[in-house]
């Protein structure tokens, strides 16, 4: 594993571990000292972000397939346990044997059907690969490159959520809050034209007092780039 | 540099599921017909997923899936450790399964792009960027690989992480941050590949 770090830095594990917190001050002393110290403790939070929200998919999915009655497919369990018992219990050597092919043509149809089902797929790779590559490329091109976050760290208010960002004109901003004890999603803002939301003050009086926030960047349908999460407490 | 994706060894731990399929590999008499009734799960995890995905798939489509996804559970189910629901250890393989189908589906470009009709884009960008994650994960193979999963993907904490591996809890937070690293370098060479 080549590019596994030889040496971990204690401070970025403690933080990813929830041993430390981000806003302590020896932390926040190590980042202004080591600026790429901090991208690196952004990145990792990008790579937790995705590894979160995959989770909280994955038990929303569950939650539905559990209530679930009907499905396609269910209908051939039967068949197939019959099959998978007889097969596992030697059944099928002690049946009747069907009229054997010569053992040449099955091979040779085995091997034609081999080279068949290589060249379909080799096929496919090329035509399903380029446009996935396209796409991704679409969709990677802005990555991050957020500043000035706002809110962050301790605060008298969440009245104002300001970002910079490299994102092309036209792009489309949403912002998502979540509490940051449960990581509940609490809020989430319309599609924003400029860098800046405002949430009505009713809704954020119901907020927790400490929240983690990020912001997406959308161009035409395309979640281009999005933040890392950001802490805040008031 | 690709390593062995054989699982981490865990340890047993008493769980119904757990004992079902050990019952079922075993040929214990009416094991095959407890875990089929467990298995019910895998046609409703991809149609849950389908649905997810604008009922991309065809019912006569996703009941040959659920077919192939059982076939290549059953094929892999000594590897079922009881670190959670059968469900939630069978969900990987109907979401990767699907999304396999899906990539030679004429409408996966419309998914990727984000503008297929009925599909929050988030959850498409989400199901995109998991999918990606796995393949990583793939290749970097236990303990990591196994501990970032047990984490997010079953929601354990570390000491409970590190009971199933059998190390410390320190031991299981080192794996995580090795993991976590490991998939930020990668992610960000595929960003640099796919930027150049």
């Amino acid at each position: 594993m080549s590019s596994q770090p030889r040496d971990i830095d204690p401070l970025l594990a403690d933080l990813l571990a929830g041993d430390l917190d981000e806003h302590d001050s020896t932390v926040q002393e190590r980042f202004a000292a080591e600026p790429e110290l901090a991208a690196r403790w952004h990145e990792l939070q990008q790579v937790v972000g995705v590894l979160e929200d995959s989770g909280q998919l994955k038990d929303d999915i569950l939650a539905e397939a559990r209530t679930e009655q009907d499905a396609p497919g269910l209908d051939r369990l039967d068949s197939l346990r019959r099959r998978w018992q007889s097969a596992s219990t030697d059944l099928l050597l002690t049946r009747p044997e069907p009229r054997r092919w010569p053992s040449l043509a099955i091979g040779g149809l085995i091997a034609a059907a081999i080279l068949l089902a290589a060249v379909a797929y080799w096929l496919a790779q090329q035509t399903d690969s380029d446009g996935d590559r396209q796409q991704r490329r679409e969709e990677r091109t802005i990555g991050g490159g957020f500043r000035a976050l706002k809110p962050e760290g301790a605060l008298a208010s969440f009245e104002t959520f300001s970002w910079e960002t490299p994102a092309q004109p036209g792009s489309q901003f949403r912002v998502i809050v979540q509490d940051a004890e449960s990581r509940q999603e609490i809020d989430r803002s319309l599609d924003l034209e400029q860098p800046l939301w405002q949430p009505d003050e009713e809704k954020r009086a119901s907020w927790p007092p400490r929240i983690r926030w990020q912001v997406e960047v959308w161009t035409e349908g395309i979640r281009v780039a999005r933040s890392p999460w950001i802490s805040a407490s008031r | 540099m690709s390593r062995s994706s054989q699982p981490t060894e865990l340890a047993p731990e008493t769980h119904d599921d757990l004992r079902i399929v050990q019952g079922a590999l075993r040929g214990e008499p009416g094991g095959m017909e407890k875990l089929f009734a467990r298995l019910r799960c895998v046609p409703r995890i991809l149609a849950a997923i389908n649905r997810r995905f604008g009922k991309a798939l065809q019912d006569a489509d996703l009941a040959d899936l659920a077919q192939e996804t059982l076939t290549k559970i059953w094929s892999k189910l000594d590897h079922f450790q009881g670190t959670g629901p059968l469900d939630s250890w069978a969900y990987r393989f109907c979401f990767l399964e699907l999304m396999n189908r899906l990539r030679h589906h004429y409408r996966w470009g419309k998914l990727v792009g984000g503008s297929l009709d009925g599909v929050d884009p988030a959850v498409a960008s989400t199901a995109l960027e998991y999918q990606e994650v796995e393949e990583r994960l793939d290749e970097l193979g236990p303990p990591e690989a196994d501990v970032v999963r047990l984490k997010h993907l079953e929601g354990m904490t570390f000491p409970e992480i590190g009971r199933f591996l059998q190390v410390s809890p320190n031991t299981a937070k080192t794996y995580y941050y090795r993991g976590i690293d490991w998939l930020r370098s990668r992610l960000a060479r595929t960003r640099s590949e796919g930027e150049s």
